[in-house]
């Protein structure tokens, strides 16, 4: 390794502040102008980022998403019930409509037992002959008017049992109904990205039909065809599989077919080819790296740029191309994208 | 480190309780993570009410996997790994480019939050930067400068090295730099270091 170069390890530790504060001044101190401008880029980032303010759940955002989960695990509410409990608060089931037809038959038996002896007294009693025609009925049917009502809020609260139990039959049914349409939407879903796909594909092969036969040419060992480090090369591969952009990375340079050139002339040479993304690769890179594959294709069916940029060491294949060697940047804001070889 | 020590602990206890039916435990652990996991998933998603259903989603599969959780890593790491990946799944269910402009109200409804902020007017830049940074490296920024995420767990999070986690935070600060352009102290193009 370099000993001019800046310790990356350093760097971070710095960066951090993971180091005790004599230490941190005394490694800074003995910090070169290039190290010391790219601890100021890491501090500066961090810091920036430390800054931003953390968005936060409103109190009704948070009460909804509490809810919602709560419904979807069919949690009870909080306070006072637990679930055991909650099943047997309320109103009772129809388990015990037999109770409540009991207990109304029952204030009709004492109702009517009621009305026996009252008239028994009546009768024993001296009374005028219409008041004795006037209370006996009035007394009896007050019983059954009793009775009747008994009854008739016993029915009623059988029926609303009947309905509530109905009721939840039916939550429950449209619980399973959204369930399943969600199911369905989500499939939809996966069926319209994947006929997407489908189509972008269609469109890059329909459209660019010397770009599949080049693309096709960087997977074969037909040379003439390959980038060397220009922009008539294309490449088409798919980030989730590295493995691939690798193989044809290191096909292209231990073939020859790729003219390595210092990155101090990357700028110069991505712009006279046509490429966007030099300055950004070039940025990217310490002053010794040396382009070994440049190149214009598609990641991921995206417009891409691909950059084989290595510093401070000769490449060696047999050792492989290490992940962070492998610039990719999408059109047409050269944005960068992740590269990972597993 | 004490404090972190004691949240665990926290953790621990209060997953114990809500398998056994406690359900002030199931608010309790709601309560001391749904702010936290809202934010990543905001800031992967930059989208509220995509964050807010991923954050729903991630509570959901968290508690129905509760029983299955064995305590090897912590709770959060785990919830937020969940969160994370969720994230990941609805931008691939988008089918469309992840990177995209804040809309507007990504802040939330109430202005009851802290909005102290040392160059308020850098703000959206930043947020912008961040957007445009592909998914990995903006995961490891949000996670470690973001959030304040210790580089170890941001590695379990995301289950990939730590060594690539390290990498990827200094490749990103670099590229957040790169547009930020005026972050830079110097005027000179930020040369890079190899991990």
């Amino acid at each position: 390794m370099n000993e001019n170069r800046p310790d990356p390890e350093l760097i971070a530790a710095l960066t951090a502040g993971d180091l005790p504060p004599e230490e941190a001044a005394r490694a800074e101190a003995s910090l070169d102008p290039e190290a010391r401008a790219e601890l100021a880029v890491q501090r500066s980032a961090r810091q920036a980022l430390e800054g931003l303010p953390s968005p936060r759940l409103s109190a009704a955002e948070q009460q909804r998403l509490r809810r919602r989960v709560r419904n979807e695990l069919r949690l009870e509410a909080p306070a006072s019930r637990s679930p055991e409990r909650s099943r047997r608060t309320g109103f009772p089931r129809s388990g015990a409509l037999p109770v409540l037809t009991a207990f109304a038959s029952l204030v009709v038996v004492l109702a009517i037992a009621l009305n026996t002896a009252d008239r028994g007294e009546f009768e024993s009693a001296p009374t005028t002959a219409s008041d004795t025609d006037v209370f006996a009925p009035a007394t009896t049917t007050a019983a059954s008017a009793a009775a009747t009502t008994t009854t008739a809020r016993s029915q009623a609260q059988a029926a609303v049992v009947t309905s509530m139990v109905t009721q939840t039959e039916i939550v429950e049914a449209e619980a399973d109904a959204m369930a399943a349409a969600e199911e369905a939407v989500e499939e939809v879903t996966m069926l319209v990205v994947t006929s997407m796909v489908d189509t972008v594909e269609i469109e890059i092969t329909e459209d660019q039909a010397s770009t599949t036969a080049a693309a096709g040419a960087l997977e074969s060992s037909d040379t003439t065809a390959l980038p060397a480090g220009t922009e008539s090369g294309l490449f088409d591969f798919s980030t989730a599989g590295p493995s691939e952009a690798v193989r044809l990375i290191s096909e292209a340079v231990a073939e020859g077919s790729s003219t390595a050139f210092p990155v101090s002339e990357l700028v110069d040479r991505a712009g006279s080819e046509g490429m966007a993304c030099g300055e950004t690769a070039a940025s990217a890179s310490a002053p010794d790296g040396v382009v070994y594959f440049m190149a214009r294709g598609f990641v991921d069916g995206e417009d891409a740029e691909a950059y084989l940029l290595v510093e401070g060491r000769p490449i060696d294949l047999a050792a492989g191309i290490e992940p962070g060697d492998v610039l990719l940047f999408s059109l047409p804001d050269c944005r960068a994208m992740e590269f990972t070889v597993r | 480190m004490i404090r972190r020590n004691r949240a665990l602990r926290r953790d621990e206890t209060l997953i114990r309780r809500y398998l056994a039916g406690d359900l002030q435990a199931f608010d309790s652990l709601m309560e001391a993570h749904e702010q936290r996991v809202f934010a990543i998933s905001l800031r992967i998603l930059r989208n509220r009410e995509e964050a807010l259903d991923a954050t729903q989603e991630t509570f959901i599969t968290v508690f129905r996997k509760a029983a299955s959780f064995k305590g090897k890593a912590a709770f959060s790491t785990w919830l937020y790994r969940v969160a994370v990946n969720t994230c990941y799944d609805q931008i691939r269910k988008r089918s469309r480019h992840p990177s995209r402009p804040i809309p507007e109200g990504y802040d939330p409804p109430d202005r009851s939050v802290d909005s102290r902020m040392e160059a308020a007017e850098l703000r959206p830049a930043i947020e912008e930067a961040l957007a445009d940074l592909h998914e990995p490296f903006a995961a490891v920024l949000i996670l470690s400068d973001v959030e304040g995420l210790p580089l170890r767990e941001v590695a379990e999070i995301l289950q990939v090295p730590m060594g690539t986690v390290k990498s990827r935070l200094f490749r990103g600060r670099k590229l957040l730099a790169g547009q930020l352009g005026n972050l830079l102290t110097s005027g000179d193009s930020p040369k890079g270091e190899k991990q």
